[in-house]
This record gives structure tokens, C-alpha cells and sequence, in this order.
């Protein structure tokens, strides 16, 4: 199965169709996730959905019953980051496969891989995003803008005072609070790790936000003279962060599975290089993810579309694990030479294009 | 399972497979091994000294002796052809002497086997080509049907190369092979398969040629240019014939009019053009030695821990995991130019990391 930024929606139908399943076979649930707002109907937060949603721990509970109106901003989040999961893992061989189930990702969390990562650090990411947006637009009483930047400066180009800066502090701690708790309900002795690398990793998420923070400028003054300028800060778009993630997925650090107080590197030679928030960690080696695995979730690379000139991951070659790939010719119909006639309106042609499809043995 | 005992179970399949005796498709290729000694080429039963070829092979053996050379030529580059192209593939062409048990490899109709077909009918095609220009051969020459002037304004002159001639031997000998299987019954399906890959390796020559040209006129000022038309390379031929093996048509034998024919095996696929390659059985995995399928399996080769791709640790092992050794190099280094004339270099030890698949 691919999934495809366009094929987001018919699997949003599914998921929520699985649900209602779920609950009449199953009452109560094996392990959810509060990432499962994400992908969920719920619209409106009642006052029922933050002690029956499944997955959310007491801590998730408390913070959804003090301020509902967030919860509408963690749920955005989430959605906006198994998105851009999704869009930045198209051509890869794991290509950010959800799961039917309350863990939204299924067997990828089970396991510490760099995958897990790189979930974790874009989901809290998200939640920073949507919660300092739902902020600066007004839809939480609990926040505003940022007013420490309020007060405006003198510069050498002229008088400068802020505007609205986007909270992205008030998003911070909120994703600090909201999706970490997630970690602290598991205590046994071999979740430790995977808790501390999952606290790293959402770190990680919140801290590329803040870093990406631009400055935005508008000029005021006689025909755009520029005597004033208004200056504020504001989040990034959620693609940059996205990509800047997928970087950071690329090369992430190995770390050692008995890590005391810090977390330590496995590689030995490096032990004593401190991990900064700026690198993702992971402490299981990834499955190539070539060949279907039920039992592991893993969905395979066939039938997945490649690109026969291309040398990147969405490569034949690579995607395809060196099974090969098939040829389908597919018809492009589309309109074509377009004319503007006199008055008013358009003529057109409709081309027909055909073209060659590869996808993998 | 410890070595010995492998060891002791390949011996016995490998006895019970030679009791059986498979008809092997290929086994001419054995010619790039002879070394001739047994008798010399210029003599009459050379060619019932050889081993591999059906009779209609030795047949036109007897009546092209001065070929033979080209075609083992021809072989023997093939064999070579295929190792580099697949030396970084879990199946690297090592098995394709077919006085190897896995020779199997190319007794089922896999997408390899159309790879190794249509290599080496480009290879005599192409040695015989080479041997054509070069006057090696009474029988043929250059091209002389490439001449006059062109209309891009140069002169088709020179030593065209007589692919023609190459690839209508290549078809005669190499099919050959194939003319003795009947038209239809249990192998009417391999038999298109293998006549069908052997013409795309030919085709794989045709469709690559390339204009070679040379200028003439004072101090290089290309007043006149002459023109003949050249082979590519024989790595290049191999590199296009490796892209259609990535690409290449399952398909299945079906009888029309009492006709054996290829067709797709899945219909929505683009059907296959005499340019591609076809295979009816899909390969199996070569993680394992697996005499029936004639895999060696990829323990103890060398991997690349960087990359992705099938050269890589991670899908080359299939998994198993992979050993690192430390390996010291001897290079030349600090090399310095005395006048004159020569070079003094100091030798520089440097230790390279090697892996190898569990």
C-alpha cells in the first residue's frame, strides 16, 4: 500500500471506520497513542472526549480538561505532522506507513529506529506549531502573543516596535507538557531507554521550531518610504521544519542501551561526546524494509512506484531493492493548446499523452 | 550448518544433477574456459574437440574455422561482462561455467538467465564485428555499403563496422543451439524465451551505434571530415542490456494457432518489444546456497556499509549481519619528479575496513 499525500483522506475514512470497529469488538484498548488525535473525527472537544479518548494518560486528561481549546490545537499538530511525515517519506522504502489502530504508526513505535525518531521529534514539533499558531490567532484564553518583544527599538534604519511574535514559548511548553506525559506512565526497566529516547527526540522536535523562527518585517511611511518599520517574529512554515527533520533523520546517533543518568553514545569511541537537542537518537537498527513483513508491519516495496532516471531513494534501483521494476503505460489526458477568443472565452485542445509507469517487482 | 557438511551435501547434489544430466541452454559459453590446446584451430576436428556445442554448432564451427577465435573471444568477453555488471548483486554472475552445478541459475527461466543470453549473443556479435574491421576475417570486411556523402556535409568514408555480418553469425551459431528443441511442447516457452533475449542482445549492438569521424585539412581545420559508423564499446552494450534486465517482462508461453508465443504475464504491463528482455520463472532471493535454484548465497561477500542500494551491507547480508576485518594497503605516496627522468615515491601503508557478509 502507498500512501500519498492525495491518498491521506480515503485512509482518514478507514481509520475511522476501524475505530468504530474497535470499539464494539474490543472495549478496552491494547496501547493508544495521543497521536491518534491526529488522525481521528473528533472535532469539537466535549467534555466526555478528554476522559474517553483512547490512548491519553492522566496527565493528557487533566491538561485536555483544563483547556479544551487546546486540545483542538494538539489534534492540528498531530494531523499537520504524520502529513508532512507522509510527504517527506513518499519516495523512501518506508514511506510513513499508518497503521489501523489507535498507535496510528503501529509497529514502527514498538521498536527504537531512527523511524521512531523521527515520529516522535515531528509530532511534538506539530503540537509546538499549531498550539503557538492557535496563540497568535487568538483561539486560546490561556495565551497571546509574545509581548516581550513589545516594546519596540530605535535601529540605525529607523523606528522599529514589534507586532504580534508568534508564543512559541507558550507552544513549547505546552508540547513539553502535553506530549511528554506520554513517557512518565511507562517505568519498567526496559521501557527506560526508549522513554528517555523518545523525551530526546520530541526535544528535538520543539527545539528545530524555535531555532526556525523568522523575522517578518512591514514597512509603514509615505508611498512605502519605509520610515517604520513593524517587526515581529513568526513560525516557519510546517515544510521547512519537516525537511530540516528529514536531515537531521539522515545521520541521527546511535545510542548505547544502558545509558545511566545522559544518554550515551554506542559507538565507544565516542562515548564521551555529549548528545546535544540538536541530533535525533535511536537505539535499534532499522529493517530494510525491502520485503513484506506482516508480523512486523512492514508493507514491502512492491508495487510501489519508481523513477527510472532519477538516482535518489525514489530510484529503481533503490526502491526497488534490486528486484526489478514492471512498465505500465498510462494514458494523460489533459487540455492542451489553449486559445483566448474574443469575447470571452477559452478554447482548448485535449492532448493525449502516454506514458511509462515503473513500478517494483 | 558447519562447512563440511555443506560441503558434503553439494557434492552429492552435484553427483545426482550430473547423473540426471539437465540440458544446459548455454553450454557453448564453455568455449571461453577452452583453451584450445587439444588441438589447433586450424584443424578439422578443433571443433569436435570442443565441448558444449550441439552438432549443428559443430557443424558451423567446420565451416568457419577462422570465426572460432572471435566467438571464443566473444564468450569469454561475455562472461566478463556479466561479472562486472553484476559484481555488486547478490548473484554475481560466478556461476555461469556450466561445469558448475549452478549452472542452475540459467536452466530455469529466470530474469538472470535472460541477462546471460542476451550477453552473449551480443558478445560473438560483437567480437565477430571487431575481428570483421580489424581483417582478421577472408569472409567479411568493412561496411561498404555506408559511403558517399552525408547530409550533415561530411563524407561517409573509412571502416565501417560490419554489424551486419556479426550479428547474422551470432544468430546462426548462437541460435543454433535452440533450433534443436521442438517447436512446441514442455520447452516451447524457454526456447522462445532464450531466442527472444538473444535477438534483444544483438539489437542491444544495432540500436547503439555511433558515428566515429575524423578531420582532415590544414593543421586540423576540419575542411573535410570522414565518417564511418562504430560499435559502442562492449561495456557500454553491457551497461544497456544490464538497464533492460532491471526492467525486464515476466511472461507466460501461451499457444495461438498452434503457436507458441510469449505474452505478459500480468496484461496491464506494457507488453515487451523485441528490445526487452523476457523471463518466465521470477529469481529467487540468492540469500542462501540453494542448489536447486543454483544460489550461492552471499555469505562471505563483500559489502558496502554505506549504501542502500543491493551492494549494500544491510540487503547484500539479508540481514545476517556482516563482519569487519581490517585490511593494511600498500600505496605509492609522496611521489616526486627528478630531472631527468624519473619518479621516486615513498611507499605509504593504509588501512582499509572491509566487510563481509555473515
Amino acid at each position: 500500500m502507498t500512501m500519498k499525500r492525495n491518498s491521506v483522506e480515503p485512509f482518514l475514512c478507514f481509520a475511522r471506520f476501524c475505530l468504530f470497529i474497535w470499539i464494539l469488538i474490543s472495549p478496552s484498548h491494547t496501547f493508544g497513542n495521543w497521536m491518534y488525535l491526529g488522525v481521528s473525527s473528533i472535532t469539537a472537544p466535549r467534555d466526555n472526549i478528554c476522559n474517553n479518548f483512547p490512548g491519553l494518560v492522566d496527565q493528557q486528561k487533566s491538561l485536555c480538561l483544563q483547556n479544551p481549546q487546546a486540545l483542538r490545537g494538539v489534534r492540528e499538530g498531530a494531523k499537520k505532522a504524520i502529513y508532512e511525515c507522509q510527504a517527506q517519506f513518499s519516495s523512501e522504502r518506508w514511506n510513513c506507513t499508518l497503521s489501523s489502530n489507535y498507535s496510528v504508526f503501529g509497529h514502527v513505535l514498538k521498536k527504537g529506529t531512527r523511524e521512531t525518531a523521527f515520529i516522535y521529534s515531528i509530532l511534538s514539533a506539530g503540537v509546538v506549531h499549531s498550539v503557538t499558531q492557535a496563540c497568535t490567532a487568538g483561539n486560546l484564553t490561556t495565551c497571546t502573543c509574545d509581548v516581550s518583544a513589545r516594546e519596540g527599538e530605535h535601529t540605525v534604519e529607523g523606528w522599529k516596535w514589534g507586532g504580534c511574535s508568534d508564543n512559541v514559548k507558550y507552544g513549547i511548553e505546552f508540547s513539553r507538557q502535553f506530549v511528554d506525559a506520554s513517557e512518565s506512565t511507562r517505568s519498567e526497566k526496559s521501557e527506560n531507554i526508549r522513554n528517555r529516547m523518545n523525551l530526546h527526540n520530541n526535544e528535538v522536535g520543539r527545539k528545530i521550531v524555535a531555532e526556525l523562527m523568522k523575522f517578518r518585517c512591514r514597512c509603514h511611511g509615505v508611498s512605502g518610504s519605509c520610515a517604520v518599520q513593524t517587526c515581529w517574529k513568526s513560525l516557519s512554515d510546517f515544510r521547512t521544519i519537516g525537511e530540516t527533520l528529514k536531515q537531521k533523520y539522515e545521520a541521527p546517533i546511535r545510542i548505547a542501551r544502558r545509558s545511566l543518568r545522559t544518554l550515551k553514545r554506542a559507538e565507544k569511541t565516542k562515548r564521551r561526546v555529549p548528545i546535544s537537542y540538536t541530533e535525533l537518537v535511536y537505539v535499534h537498527r532499522s529493517p530494510n524494509y525491502c520485503r513484506a513483513n506482516r508480523k512486523r508491519g512492514i508493507l514491502g516495496t512492491k508495487g510501489r512506484e519508481c523513477n527510472k532516471t532519477s538516482s535518489g531513494s525514489d530510484s529503481c534501483d533503490l526502491l526497488c531493492c534490486g528486484r526489478g521494476y514492471n512498465t505500465q503505460v498510462v494514458r494523460l489526458v489533459e487540455r492542451c493548446e489553449c486559445k483566448f477568443i474574443w469575447c470571452c472565452y477559452v478554447k482548448c485542445k485535449t492532448c493525449e499523452t502516454l506514458l511509462d509507469k515503473h513500478t517494483c517487482k | 550448518m558447519n562447512r563440511l557438511d555443506l560441503l558434503s551435501l553439494l557434492l552429492g547434489v552435484y553427483v545426482l544433477l550430473y547423473l540426471t544430466s539437465v540440458a544446459d541452454s548455454i553450454k557453448w559459453l564453455s568455449l571461453a574456459m577452452s583453451s584450445g590446446a587439444t588441438a589447433t584451430i586450424s584443424s578439422a576436428n578443433y571443433c569436435d574437440s570442443l565441448v558444449g556445442l550441439v552438432k549443428r554448432q559443430r557443424r558451423i564451427c567446420k565451416k568457419n574455422l577462422e570465426v572460432m577465435e572471435s566467438v571464443k573471444l566473444g564468450a569469454h568477453e561475455a562472461i566478463q561482462e556479466c561479472q562486472y555488471q553484476f559484481k555488486n548483486r547478490r548473484w554475481n554472475c560466478s556461476m555461469v561455467d556450466p561445469k558448475s552445478l549452478f549452472g542452475n541459475v540459467l536452466k530455469l527461466g529466470t530474469r538472470e538467465a535472460s541477462f546471460v543470453h542476451a550477453i552473449s549473443a551480443a558478445g560473438v556479435a560483437h567480437a565477430v564485428t571487431r575481428a570483421c574491421s580489424s581483417g582478421k576475417l577472408t569472409k567479411c570486411g568493412c561496411d561498404r555499403t555506408v559511403k558517399g556523402p552525408s547530409k550533415d556535409g561530411f563524407e561517409w568514408s573509412g571502416c565501417s563496422d560490419n554489424i551486419a555480418y556479426g550479428i547474422a553469425f551470432s544468430k546462426t551459431f548462437v541460435d543454433a543451439r535452440e533450433k534443436k528443441s521442438k517447436k512446441s511442447g514442455k520447452n516451447a516457452g524457454r526456447r522462445l524465451m532464450n531466442l527472444h533475449n538473444n535477438e534483444a542482445g544483438r539489437l542491444a549492438i544495432e540500436q547503439n551505434m555511433k558515428v566515429e569521424c575524423k578531420c582532415h585539412g590544414v593543421s586540423g581545420s576540419c575542411e573535410l571530415r570522414t565518417c564511418w559508423r562504430a560499435m559502442a564499446p562492449f561495456r557500454e552494450v553491457g551497461a544497456i542490456i544490464k538497464e533492460k534486465f532491471d526492467g525486464a517482462t515476466e511472461v507466460k508461453s501461451v499457444m495461438t494457432k498452434n503457436h507458441p508465443r510469449l505474452v505478459p504475464t500480468n496484461p496491464q504491463f506494457k507488453p515487451h518489444t523485441k528490445y526487452d528482455l523476457v523471463y518466465l520463472v521470477a529469481s529467487p532471493d540468492f540469500c542462501e546456497p540453494d542448489p536447486k535454484t543454483g544460489s550461492f548465497g552471499t555469505k562471505g561477500r563483500v559489502c558496502n556499509k554505506t549504501s542502500k542500494a543491493i551492494d549494500g551491507c544491510e540487503l547484500m547480508c539479508c540481514g545476517r549481519g556482516y563482519e569487519t576485518r581490517k585490511r593494511k594497503v600498500v600505496d605509492r605516496c609522496f611521489c616526486k619528479f627528478h630531472w631527468c627522468c624519473y619518479v621516486t615515491c615513498q611507499e605509504c601503508e593504509r588501512e582499509i575496513e572491509e566487510h563481509t557478509c555473515k
